[in-house]
């Protein structure tokens, strides 16, 4: 038989003393005048009769033992849990920021050698490939030339990589060929792919650099590869720019036009991962005199571009434009 | 069974040198609770070895955390707060073995036993409870039926019947509302109830 479950909460109530007395005297009231709740609150008090029987447990010999034991040993391992917790907390924290901090110097020292290597004025004895203004001479050439003059034989290659390689491809040929380097150049073309070796002399290559900055933003990727003459090894600068070509080209020596490449292709990586690219930008502007580009040359009277016979001998660069196809 | 209202006398004092590092305090404080921690762990967990591991971690907590006790509840109430929770998470993350249907446990006890528990049940004069509890079998039937409640209203029922808490000391060590504990404790027993009589021959 089921019992409303609130008289049985009362039954109950009432068997352990938990009801005040006027719910009591109630409660005696009920049971004198209803034998079936009688019954139903001596069932429930051979349940709770029942349980109490059952026989209590000892806590197994030595508890004691092992709580001081577990105590002493939990104490060797660590603080005690409230101190240990919050000091674990802080010095994680102090940890976290030391570390975030040291990152952020050493990113910043990096940036910071980057840039200033890059802004820094060129030694007495340095060059800078593309040194005058857009525009500002009818001729350059020959201060150019001076400038350019007896130097580190460069080697490198230069790849580009454009959607329309029909299109990129016939860009490059047209500028070797107003540049003057045709003779110098040798062609190997392969379906998707020309390579144009280039044997001139610095000269020579700040006029190529002058003429390709116009096409420059046609192709999709750039990159530089700078061989370090040491077991085939490169270094690779990835996104170059025209202005980059120049800078490395032009140093006056060849560890520094190393480093400097060195430094190019960190500052192209920092800068391609950060949001904006702000670095490049900021550099950019704030190296505009020095590393603008050339303007292109403009004939002022009759003359016609002559093609350049570039001794062999005296080519100190030794460049390959690689141009492709996006893949 | 003691009453837990006589139980709190020095606990105050105990656990005060107890934070000063009194070893002595912290031991009396072991001695004092250790078998009662141990029994309603052991009646609500049912399993020997278990029980023992989670009183001793009961112990460990409360001596490591003494320091944060604030005294706004009893300490009784607090150990017995830890050990219960201590012991129903144990039994949350325990695989729950298939429980035996009562014909296939009724069939593990013989007649005599359960003849003595319609007795019990039946006789409406209440024999003597220290003859009833030589009786190994009436006992072992008890036990099944208490560990067939879920764990909810098994603790409960430990909680008043065997450790003798009074509904409010019952909802602080739970957490919950004086009238959860006066309708779990109700359903409870109830339910014991009904168990009790499918034993019954």
């Amino acid at each position: 038989m089921k019992f409303d479950p609130q008289i049985d909460e009362l039954l109950n109530g009432y068997i352990d003393g938990e009801l005040n007395q006027r719910q009591q005297t109630e409660v005696r009231r009920l049971l004198a005048n209803d034998a079936n709740l009688m019954r139903r609150l001596r069932e429930l008090q051979k349940c709770k009769e029942l349980v109490r029987l059952l026989p209590a447990a000892d806590a197994p010999y030595g508890l004691g033992e092992d709580i001081r034991t577990s105590l002493e040993r939990r104490s060797l391992l660590r603080e005690p849990s409230g101190a240990f917790e919050q000091r674990k907390g802080a010095r994680h924290l102090l940890g976290r920021r030391i570390l975030a901090a040291a990152a952020m110097i050493g990113l910043a020292g990096l940036l910071v050698a980057v840039v200033y290597t890059v802004l820094v004025p060129a030694e007495p004895g340095g060059r800078t490939v593309a040194v005058e203004p857009r525009g500002s001479v009818e001729d350059s050439g020959a201060a150019r030339r001076e400038a350019m003059a007896g130097s580190w034989p460069f080697r490198g290659t230069v790849e580009l990589r454009a959607a329309a390689f029909m299109e990129g491809d016939a860009s490059i040929n047209r500028m070797i060929e107003n540049s003057g380097l045709s003779d110098c150049t040798v062609i190997e073309r392969q379906p998707g792919r020309s390579r144009y070796g280039i044997a001139c002399t610095r000269a020579d290559l700040a006029l190529l650099l002058a003429n390709l900055g116009y096409i420059w933003g046609r192709f999709d990727s750039t990159r530089l590869s700078v061989e370090t003459g040491e077991f085939s090894e490169r270094v690779v600068v990835d996104g170059v720019t025209i202005e980059q070509i120049g800078e490395i080209v032009g140093r006056g020596k060849f560890e520094e036009g190393l480093g400097l490449a060195r430094n190019f292709a960190v500052l192209n990586d920092v800068t391609e991962r950060m949001p904006g690219k702000e670095i490049t930008v900021a550099v950019e502007e704030s190296g505009a005199e020095s590393i603008a580009l050339i303007p292109m040359p403009r004939l002022t009277k009759d003359e016609r571009l002559v093609k350049r016979q570039v001794d062999r001998g005296a080519a100190d660069v030794h460049l390959a434009i690689v141009v492709a196809g996006v893949n | 069974m003691t009453e837990a209202a006589n139980i709190s006398i020095d606990d105050a004092a105990l656990v005060e040198r107890c934070r000063r590092g009194d070893s002595g305090a912290m031991d009396r404080l072991i001695r004092k609770y250790q078998n009662r921690v141990y029994n309603v762990i052991l009646k609500i967990c049912s399993h020997a070895d278990d029980a023992a591991e989670l009183a001793q971690e009961t112990f460990v907590r409360v001596i490591e955390s003494i320091d944060r006790f604030e005294g706004r509840s009893s300490f009784y109430t607090w150990i017995f707060r830890i050990a219960v929770n201590l012991t129903l998470s144990h039994c949350q993350r325990k695989v729950k073995l298939p429980v035996k249907s009562l014909e296939a446990e009724n069939d593990e006890h013989s007649r005599y036993g359960r003849q003595l528990l319609r007795d019990f049940l039946r006789d409406d004069r209440s024999p003597d409870p220290a003859v009833t509890a030589q009786k190994r079998e009436l006992c072992e039937l008890a036990y099944k039926a208490l560990m067939r409640l879920d764990e909810a209203q098994r603790t409960v029922v430990v909680l008043r019947d065997i450790e003798g808490m009074n509904y409010a000391q019952i909802a602080k060590v739970l957490g919950i509302e004086l009238g959860t504990v006066r309708s779990r404790l109700s359903r409870a027993r109830g339910n014991l109830r009904e168990i009790l009589e499918a034993f019954l021959p």
